[in-house]
């Protein structure tokens, strides 16, 4: 899922301790952003720590004085077939090639499953702020799929680098691609292209895998220890110590020192961020939950990718209604009844009083607009997107991937 | 209401969006800083304005605004090409006027105020009671929220670093140049924030604008600046007969558009860029079609939602500066008040973009006739002067500062958005009624 949505769903856990709403009528402690920190803390670890500690195999590095293509091809060939023989993972990193302070050169890499390949293009020089970078201006994946397949990777690459937005007359000029050829079976998990581009190069790990074939695993260093349950656990003395009163301990108050904001914070952090590691699970690649007792990822329920827009805005509005309804329901004086308890007493306080307006909030502002939502994606899906993708397909040229054809 | 007062109210409105349009001509200058020099006009005539019934110079401010949300972005759309070694990433909006497509992209930005046009004049009448419940619900709440939007503007912005360094520590000092400065603009600007709520320099007299010469400096000024030293040229604008953009793109731009305004209107402190930020990312907002029609809507529901909350029966909420302004010489009290300005602002609107193309089409030919570096070495004089009139020299050294920081972002490849920590920052911890000790401890009291 996005930032955002693991973001959102650490609001709404906190959002249920009925201390972190009430604080905002009398103390106005910050217990909700704490939800929020914690529920995006997962990726915030892998990306801006993790990743940086990842120890690599082998780091190719090409320069523009040896844009040779064989150099990656090769190497990712020889790291597959390294790891099937030795039976242990291979890391393995290829670097961006960076040529200035305002360009950088591209190049493409492609892992063919079927025919034991893996074919590598040097592309052209592009500027550093990525208003060359490909986006929208690429094909969709059925289309580029169908390419490879017929006219064959460093076809197809080639064709990219030469259409799509760059700088003018910056391929180099002989041969540009490489078909390297390794020996073991693979488990691919994505046959599409990738442009090594601006940012930090892909990472890949090569796994064998008990039934002999290798896996190929895309930032290995994502999920694993910072998106475990245990490391969640530990989250909870930071929760309780940041809202802790300091000075009542040396004091020797320790009911100061442990207020209540503490202990909700302790569990606010923790079952916060459990929330992202329970929503990673939804998707393709679920994480390793209980390091240092487990070691592998497991996989997840493949439910939708993590940059599928439904989900995410599902996800997004299901937290954002149980914030506004706990705003409510903890509310010193509700500001808003639902129809079908208008006739009953009691308040929230009272469990069938509370039942009955959840089950109305539920349906009249969860589930309905929800499905209204949905199925108008849907129907669109079917009546409009149907055709414009056959004619997309139909009209697929180098000079729709350029983007001439933007005014139409 | 007479009908001839609701009548007079159309030309007056008309005469506002005339003078938007004229100032949004100048790339950097800001709506608010106009009404601050009308209110300076109408303290100066005071007996000819208190002659005037008070929905005139309403209906007046309200075409102002209108016409300036819908037409203000339309020069620097044209006026300000991005230089590639300034930027680690190029807006959409930027994209296009390098592909010729910059009025495509006014257009595209049109519609998105279309949208926000026809719920504000359409929709929000009957909407005024679950507008009013919400922003009873959310109104205890308010200091979380901006906290939440801070945390997520600091947390929420990843490493862009080429991952080439040869050692952990080189890879880490890679990573985190970009983002350990993010987080410099940020407290810099939340310390500065602080500073000029609780410890201004701007004299009493400018008092009223007193946020004028820090938003100037740090916004407007880095933007002219930047263009000015910028090498860059605009190529020649196509003036397209459609627009190519997909059902999708414009239902899911106007969809975070309509979220980021609503969002950022309610939410005192809150502004259209962290707004479009959050929103962009929960609405899963994809590709520069999107972003460039969601700006569009959440700019006008920003200032134009935000401003009727003022008129709006269950609400009458005073937001923003032009609300704030209005309310020295204007009370709401009825629902036919509402409604006629309601229907001003609908008639605002459809003249403003009406004009829209007509605006683009001459600012884009400007740029083939005009050397776009003297443009925005203009506005830097005329900003200057603007500041220096209002504030005089002590708003002069303000936005100097302002302006050194507003130049971060540009130099560090970093967002703009985390500057916004002026506002959100002290906003907040005033809210939660720590701002003084926070004060206190910054040594501003």
């Amino acid at each position: 899922m996005k930032g955002i949505t693991h973001f959102l769903t650490g609001v709404a856990t906190a959002s249920c301790f009925p201390l972190a709403i009430r604080t905002a009528y009398d103390d106005k402690a910050y217990l909700m952003v704490l939800g929020g920190v914690c529920g995006i803390l997962c990726d915030t670890l892998d990306f801006k720590f993790a990743r940086y500690f990842w120890k690599h195999d082998y780091q190719i590095r090409l320069t523009e004085d040896n844009l040779d293509p064989r150099l990656p091809a090769e190497a990712i060939a020889r790291a597959i077939d390294e790891a099937a023989e030795k039976k242990r993972p291979v890391r393995l990193k290829l670097d961006t090639i960076r040529v200035s302070g305002s360009y950088y050169r591209t190049y493409a890499v492609q892992i063919d499953d079927r025919n034991r390949t893996v074919t590598c293009t040097i592309g052209p020089l592009k500027t550093m702020s990525q208003s060359m970078a490909r986006g929208e201006r690429l094909p969709s994946e059925t289309i580029r799929r169908r390419k490879i397949e017929e006219d064959g990777p460093a076809a197809f690459m080639e064709s990219l680098a030469r259409n799509l937005p760059a700088l003018p007359d910056t391929i180099p000029p002989g041969p540009t691609s490489h078909v390297a050829t390794f020996k073991t079976e693979i488990n691919n998990t994505y046959y599409m292209d990738t442009e090594i581009g601006v940012f930090s190069g892909p990472d890949y790990e090569f796994v064998p895998e008990p039934d002999g074939r290798v896996r190929v695993d895309f930032i290995p260093w994502h999920r694993r220890w910072t998106h475990s349950l245990t490391l969640g656990l530990c989250l909870g003395p930071v929760g309780f110590a940041l809202f802790a009163d300091w000075p009542a301990l040396f004091r020797g108050d320790l009911a100061a020192f442990a207020n209540p904001f503490a202990v909700n914070a302790f569990f606010i952090a923790i079952l916060a961020f459990w929330s992202h590691v329970l929503v990673d699970q939804t998707g393709f690649l679920g994480s390793n939950l209980f390091p240092p007792f487990t070691h592998k990822r497991t996989m997840g329920l493949r439910w939708s990718t993590s940059a599928s827009p439904f989900p995410n805005q599902m996800v997004n509005y299901i937290s954002l209604c149980i914030i506004l309804w706990n705003i409510n329901v903890f509310a010193p004086v509700p500001v808003f009844t639902m129809p079908w308890a208008r006739e009953m007493t009691g308040g929230f306080a009272d469990s069938a009083y509370y039942l009955v307006s959840l089950a109305n909030y539920l349906l009249a502002v969860v589930a309905v607009p929800l499905l209204v939502f949905y199925w108008i994606g849907k129907l669109y899906k079917r009546l409009y997107r149907r055709d414009t993708q056959v004619q997309m397909e139909e009209a697929f040229t180098g000079e729709d991937w350029s983007g001439g054809a933007g005014d139409g | 209401m007479e009908l001839n007062l609701v009548l007079m109210c159309i030309p007056t409105a008309l005469l506002g969006v005339a003078v938007a349009a004229v100032f949004s001509f100048i790339p950097g200058l800001h709506i608010y800083n106009v009404i601050a020099f009308t209110m300076m006009l109408a303290f100066a005539f005071v007996e000819f304005f208190a002659a005037l019934d008070p929905l005139l110079t309403t209906s007046f401010i309200l075409g102002m605004v209108v016409g300036f949300s819908v037409l203000f972005t339309v020069s620097s759309q044209f006026f300000q090409p991005c230089d590639d070694s300034f930027r680690s990433m190029m807006m959409p909006h930027e994209r296009f006027l390098y592909e010729g497509r910059g009025y495509e992209a006014v257009i595209l930005a049109g519609f998105g105020s279309l949208i926000a046009l026809v719920l504000i004049a359409g929709l929000f009448p009957f909407l005024t009671k679950p507008i009013g419940l919400v922003r009873e619900l959310i109104r205890p709440h308010v200091y979380w929220i901006l906290g939440l939007v801070s945390a997520f503007i600091l947390i929420g912005e990843w490493p862009k670093d080429h991952g080439v360094g040869k050692t952990v520590r080189q890879r880490l000092a890679d990573g985190w140049v970009q983002l350990g400065m993010g987080f410099f603009t940020f407290v810099a600007a939340a310390v500065l924030g602080m500073f000029v709520f609780y410890n201004t320099i701007i004299p009493v007299e400018s008092a009223f604008q007193s946020l004028m010469p820090v938003f100037m400096g740090l916004f407007a000024l880095p933007s002219q600046i930047m263009t000015v030293i910028t090498r860059a040229t605009i190529p020649p604008q196509h003036f397209a007969g459609s627009v190519d953009a997909e059902p999708h793109d414009l239902a899911r731009g106007a969809l975070t558009g309509t979220v980021a305004g609503l969002f950022s209107s309610l939410t005192p402190g809150m502004t259209p860029g962290p707004a479009l930020l959050v929103a962009g990312h929960a609405t899963a907002s994809s590709g520069d079609k999107q972003f460039i029609v969601g700006g569009g809507a959440a700019r006008v529901l920003y200032y134009i939602g935000a401003l009727v909350l003022f008129f709006m029966p269950d609400v009458y909420m005073r937001r923003g500066g032009a609300a704030i302004n209005i309310s020295l010489f204007f009370v709401p009290e009825t629902v036919e008040q509402y409604l006629a300005v309601s229907g001003v602002i609908a008639l605002s609107g459809a003249t403003a973009l009406w004009l829209l193309p007509r605006y683009a089409r001459f600012c884009a030919r400007t740029t083939q006739r005009v050397n776009y570096h003297w443009i925005s070495a203009a506005s830097v004089l005329l900003l200057v002067a603007m500041v220096l009139f209002i504030t005089g020299w002590r708003g002069l050294v303000l936005m100097a500062v302002s302006t050194a920081l507003g130049l971060v972002p540009n130099f560090w490849h970093t967002r703009r958005v985390p500057l916004l920590a002026v506002l959100m920052v002290p906003v907040s911890l005033n809210m939660a009624g720590v701002g003084h000790q926070v004060a206190q401890w910054l040594g501003f009291r």
